[in-house]
């Protein structure tokens, strides 16, 4: 019992301690706390387009890096949410963002997963439904 | 058949149809071809303003204008690049056309001992310190290889390292037609 207990603490140990990628939002930080928290939040909507599994915010890529700096300096100069956003996507296109805006070329991502449900369900129901055997 | 059995076949048919569009649709988003993209809609070059790292000089979009070249964008601390990098310095003489190294988030010390150990190939060898003409670009990582026409927009986009042969066979044709159009 002893035995698989310390098992599980030390599994337990390194699930919290192993990651040790931490957002770096430290880096860069705003006097104002809104404009810190919109930096902060921009940085988990867009994708690293290195390491395509992490948002900006978590990645070390150089590309990363740079987009955090960018971001932050147009932040600085007084550039919108929105505006900064808008460069990103024009420069890199939806896939950047974790949030695209529904659009023809990825409507299939978007309903896919409801398509897929509705899918789901139907078969789920077909094969709920009792047979009928013919005399 | 009347209608209500070509409803239930339809029903039995509709699961495996919607697959298999979302199999087509899926198939087709994996067709990436990042080999020479030749770019639909052609966007301008960005304008820059960066520091040569051989003579310290300032080097602007405005030296380049009306005229065919190829932009390279690579690092020191990217092995590939260092790999590609000789390749550039082999078909130097064959590329009649300006070649502007620019060196992404990298130690310019540590590009100009690459360049004196290997060679130089570089028209420009400009530093993006700060990776603002990267993410101008839209790049998503080095190497990347861009071809600018005589009006100063991107005609051809690559990603990744370029082969001795497909910079011979490919790329090198696709300027010297470029140079030849008025």
């Amino acid at each position: 019992m002893w035995q698989k207990g310390k098992l599980v603490l030390a599994f337990l140990l390194v699930v919290l301690f192993s990651n040790g990628v931490r957002a770096n939002f430290a880096e860069y930080l705003f006097d104002d706390s809104e404009k810190q928290q919109q930096y902060e939040s921009m940085l988990k909507e867009f994708r690293c387009v290195t390491c395509p599994n992490q948002n900006i915010a978590d990645s070390q890529a150089p590309i990363a890096i740079a987009m955090r700096e960018e971001i932050f300096r147009q932040f600085n100069e007084g550039r919108t949410s929105e505006a900064i956003s808008q460069y990103l996507l024009s420069h890199y296109g939806d896939y950047v963002s974790y949030r695209p805006l529904l659009k023809r070329q990825n409507a299939l991502l978007w309903l896919g997963p409801g398509l897929m449900l509705i899918l789901g369900f139907y078969l789920w129901v077909r094969q709920s439904a009792p047979m009928t055997v013919k005399a | 058949m009347n209608f209500s059995q070509v409803s239930r076949l339809g029903w039995k048919v509709f699961p495996a149809i919607l697959i298999i569009i979302i199999m087509l649709a899926l198939y087709k988003a994996l067709d990436l071809d990042h080999k020479f993209q030749h770019l639909q809609e052609p966007m301008p070059f960005p304008e820059f303003s960066l520091i040569d790292i051989r003579d310290n000089k300032t080097v602007t979009i405005e030296q380049l204008k009306g005229q065919v070249y190829v932009a390279h964008i690579w690092a020191s601390w990217c092995v590939p690049c260092k790999k590609e990098h000789i390749d550039w310095v082999e078909l130097k003489d064959k590329l009649k056309v300006p070649l502007v190294g620019i060196i992404y988030r990298d130690k310019p010390e540590q590009a100009l001992t690459l360049i004196k150990q290997k060679g130089d190939p570089y028209y420009f060898l400009l530093n993006d310190n700060a990776g603002k003409l990267g993410l101008d670009l839209g790049i998503i990582g080095t190497p990347e290889t861009f071809v600018i026409d005589k009006q100063g927009l991107i005609q051809f986009h690559h990603v990744g390292t370029l082969s001795l042969k497909e910079i011979e066979n490919e790329l090198i044709p696709l300027v010297n037609k470029l140079k030849d159009n008025i």
